[in-house]
C-alpha cells in the first residue's frame, strides 16, 4: 500500500485539552489505523511492526521542549510471498 | 556642499543640458530644422549618460561611510530622483520634437500659446540647482507651483484646440498640437516631483505639495509664517493610518513644546477634532489643544498642542520601577475616573468579532496561514479558523456590556502620555473614541504591552507587571459595577487584539504566537458556551509571554 499526503497541526493547548489530542493519538495505535484529514484530503496511517520510537526533552530556563516521534513503514510484503524480480537465465548458444 | 562632492559638478551639467535640450526644443517649434532635431535626438544619449553616473554616484554616497548620516542620505536620494526626473523632462523634449514632422502646416501651432509653456518649464530647470544645494523650501515651492501653471496653460490650449476641431480645422495638425502640448504638461509632472525631492532634502520628509499647502494654511490660519526649514519639521512617528504627523516648534518665548501637525482624510480628522472637542469637556487638558483645523474636500488638516512628556510605552520600557508605579498609578485613576464620568447604564456590544472582520484581509496578506482549513484527527475535529470565528461572533451575541463609557477606542501605550513634571496623563490619537465597552480599551491596553517587541524574559518582567496591575485594576472596577462577564468579553476582546496585532508584525515566529494565544481563547470561550458566563475565567497566562 502507498499512499502521498501531509497532515500539520500547530496550537496552543493547557493540558486539559491537550489530553483529548493525546487520547486520539493513543485510540490510532490502540485501533492500528489513525486517520488525518485536511479539507477533502485523507491520509490513513497504519502503525503496526515495528516503529521506530524517539523521546527528547529539553530544558533551557523557562523554556521546556519534549519532541516524541514515531516512524514506522507501512506496505512490506511478507518476505516468503515474495517472488524474485530479478531472474538469470541462459541464452541458447 | 561636502556630501555633494562628485555629484554637483554632473548635477549642474545635467541641468544645463536640460535646459538647453528645452531651448533647442522652443527653436525647433517656432523654425523646424533636420539639422537641429538630430541635435536634439543626440543630446538626449548625453542626458541618460549623465543620469546613470548621478545614479550611480548617489548609491555609492548612500552605500559608502556617510550612508549612515541621515541627511547624507536623504540628499543622495532626492539628487536621484532630481536627475531622473530631469531626464524624463529631456525625454518628452524630444517626444515634442518628434510630433513636429507630423505638422503638415509648421506654423500652425503658432495659433496656440506654448510660449506659456516653456516659459514655465525654463523657469524651473533655472532654480532647481540653487533649491537644492542651499535646501531652500521657498524656491522648491516655486518650482512646484510650475506643475500646476503648466496644467492650466494645458487646459487652456485643450479648450481651445477643441474649438478648432468643432470648426472643422485640419484634425492632423490640432491632433498634433494636442500631443505636443501634452508632453509640456507632462514635463510639469516631473518638475513637480523635483521639488517634492528638494522638499525631502530640506526637510527630511517625503511631504506632498499638498500636504505643504495644508500646513502652510493651517499655520497661516493662526497667524504664523512657514517656518519649515531644515530640522524644523521632525517626524514624531510612523502612523498606518495614511495622515502625516509631524512636530513644528512653537512661537519664540512660548512655554509650549510646539505643535503637531495632521493631514489626512477629512472624515477621520474632523471626526478627531469632535472626539477631542468632547474629552476637553469631560476632563480638561486630557487630550491635546486644537490650534489651527482646516478643511478642505476629501482632506483636512489639523495643529495639535505638542504635548510634553513622555509615551507610557517609553516609561515601561525605560524608566525607573518607581516611575512606572507612578505613572501605572496614574493612568488607572484617570481611568477610572473617566470611566466614572462617562458610564451609562444601558447594554451594549462592542462587536469584537464584527470589528476583526474588516481587518482580516489584512491579517491574511501578510500572513495566509492563518486562514487555516478544517482538519480532522482521528475522531478529533479541528476546526477551521473561519469556522472558529464564525461561532465565537455568534456566541458574542450572548456577551453584551452592561454599561457603555467613552472610550479611547485606540487605547494603546504609545496613544497615552506620561507628564512627569505636572502629574498627570494625557490621551492621544483620538479618532476612535466611542461610547462602547470599556473592555475595548482594556484589551487594547494589554496586548499593546504584550506585543512589545522584547524577547528576553528579564526585560519582559516590565510589561508582565504591567499587565497584571492593570488586568487587576480593570478586574476590581468590573466587580464594583456589577459587571459579572468582564472574563468572557475580555477574552473576545482579547481575541481582536491579539489577531489584528499581527497585521504589522513582521517576525513570523512572534506573529504565529499571538495568532494561536488567539485561537486558544477562541477555543476556551467556545467550550464554555451552554455554561453561565460569570463563571468563565480568562485563562491569564495567555497574556504573559
Amino acid at each position: 500500500m502507498s499512499q502521498k499526503g501531509k497532515f500539520s497541526y500547530e496550537s496552543l493547548q493547557d493540558s486539559e485539552i491537550l489530553l483529548t489530542y493525546l487520547k486520539a493519538l493513543v485510540q490510532g495505535f490502540e485501533t492500528g489505523t489513525m486517520r488525518f484529514s485536511v479539507k477533502d484530503d485523507e491520509i490513513e496511517l497504519h502503525p503496526s511492526g515495528l516503529i521506530h520510537f524517539g523521546v527528547e526533552a529539553k530544558a533551557k530556563r523557562d523554556r521546556m521542549k519534549l519532541t516524541l516521534k514515531f516512524a514506522w513503514r507501512e506496505g512490506e510484503e511478507d518476505p516468503r510471498d515474495r517472488h524474485d524480480v530479478l531472474r538469470v537465465e541462459a541464452e541458447k548458444p | 556642499m561636502k556630501f555633494l562632492e562628485g555629484i554637483e559638478e554632473n548635477l549642474r551639467f545635467m541641468v544645463l543640458e536640460v535646459t538647453r535640450q528645452v531651448e533647442g526644443t522652443l527653436n525647433c517649434l517656432e523654425d523646424p530644422d533636420p539639422g537641429l532635431i538630430a541635435k536634439i535626438e543626440s543630446r538626449d544619449d548625453y542626458i541618460d549618460n549623465l543620469k546613470s553616473v548621478i545614479e550611480n554616484l548617489c548609491y555609492s554616497k548612500i552605500h559608502g561611510p556617510s550612508g549612515a548620516y541621515k541627511p547624507a542620505v536623504d540628499m543622495a536620494r532626492a539628487v536621484n530622483i532630481v536627475s531622473a526626473n530631469l531626464e524624463r523632462v529631456a525625454d518628452h523634449a524630444v517626444n515634442i520634437v518628434m510630433q513636429v514632422q507630423y505638422l503638415s502646416d509648421p506654423g500652425f501651432i503658432k495659433r496656440y500659446d506654448y510660449l506659456a509653456g516653456f516659459r514655465e518649464v525654463d523657469k524651473a530647470l533655472g532654480i532647481i540647482v540653487k533649491a537644492l544645494l542651499s535646501q531652500d523650501v521657498t524656491l522648491a515651492f516655486k518650482i512646484c507651483r510650475a506643475e500646476f501653471n503648466l496644467d492650466a496653460i494645458f487646459k487652456d490650449n485643450f479648450d481651445r484646440i477643441l474649438v478648432d476641431l468643432r470648426k472643422g480645422e485640419s484634425p492632423e495638425n490640432c491632433i498634433t498640437c494636442h500631443n505636443i502640448f501634452r508632453y509640456l504638461e507632462r514635463m510639469g509632472d516631473s518638475i513637480l516631483n523635483i521639488g517634492e525631492a528638494i522638499i525631502f532634502a530640506a526637510v527630511g520628509e517625503k511631504f506632498k505639495i499638498h500636504q505643504y499647502q495644508a500646513l502652510k494654511d493651517t499655520l497661516a490660519q493662526r497667524g504664523a509664517e512657514v517656518p519649515i526649514t531644515k530640522g524644523e519639521f521632525q517626524s514624531i512617528w510612523g502612523t498606518h493610518s495614511g495622515c502625516r504627523i509631524g512636530k513644528l516648534p512653537d512661537k519664540p518665548g512660548s512655554k509650549s513644546h510646539g505643535v503637531l501637525f495632521k493631514e489626512g482624510n477629512a472624515t477621520k480628522i474632523i471626526q478627531e477634532k469632535e472626539n477631542i472637542e468632547r474629552w476637553e469637556s469631560i476632563l480638561p487638558g486630557l487630550p491635546p489643544r486644537v490650534q489651527g483645523f482646516q478643511s478642505e474636500g476629501d482632506s483636512a488638516s489639523m495643529l495639535l498642542e505638542y504635548l510634553g512628556g513622555c509615551t507610557l510605552q517609553q516609561v515601561v520600557l525605560t524608566a525607573d520601577a518607581e516611575i512606572a508605579d507612578n505613572a501605572m498609578f496614574l493612568v488607572e485613576q484617570t481611568m477610572a475616573l473617566l470611566w466614572d464620568k462617562t458610564r451609562r447604564q444601558g447594554t451594549i456590544s462592542a462587536g469584537y468579532i464584527r470589528q476583526l472582520h474588516a481587518r482580516l484581509e489584512d491579517v491574511f496578506r501578510l500572513h495566509p496561514e492563518f486562514d487555516t482549513p478544517p482538519r480532522t484527527m482521528g475522531d478529533l475535529e479541528l476546526w477551521s479558523f473561519a469556522e472558529m470565528l464564525e461561532a465565537t461572533a455568534e456566541l458574542e451575541r450572548q456577551l453584551p456590556a452592561p454599561f457603555s463609557v467613552f472610550i479611547h477606542g485606540d487605547c494603546n501605550i504609545n496613544n497615552i502620555i506620561y507628564e512627569h513634571t505636572d502629574q498627570r496623563i494625557h490621551y492621544i490619537d483620538l479618532h476612535r473614541s466611542k461610547d462602547t465597552d470599556y473592555i475595548q480599551d482594556v484589551s487594547v491596553f494589554l496586548v499593546s504591552n504584550f506585543r512589545l517587541p522584547i524577547m528576553d524574559q528579564n526585560m519582559r518582567a516590565r510589561p508582565n507587571q504591567v499587565i497584571a496591575r492593570f488586568l487587576d485594576f480593570s478586574r476590581d472596577y468590573a466587580r464594583a459595577h456589577g459587571d459579572d462577564t468582564f472574563d468572557a468579553r475580555l477574552t473576545l476582546g482579547l481575541i481582536r487584539s491579539f489577531l489584528t496585532s499581527t497585521r504589522f508584525e513582521f517576525n513570523r515566529e512572534f506573529a504565529k504566537d499571538m495568532f494561536l494565544r488567539c485561537t486558544y481563547l477562541m477555543g476556551r470561550i467556545l467550550a464554555h458556551a451552554g455554561t453561565p458566563w460569570q463563571d468563565f475565567r480568562l485563562p491569564e497566562r495567555v497574556l504573559y509571554y
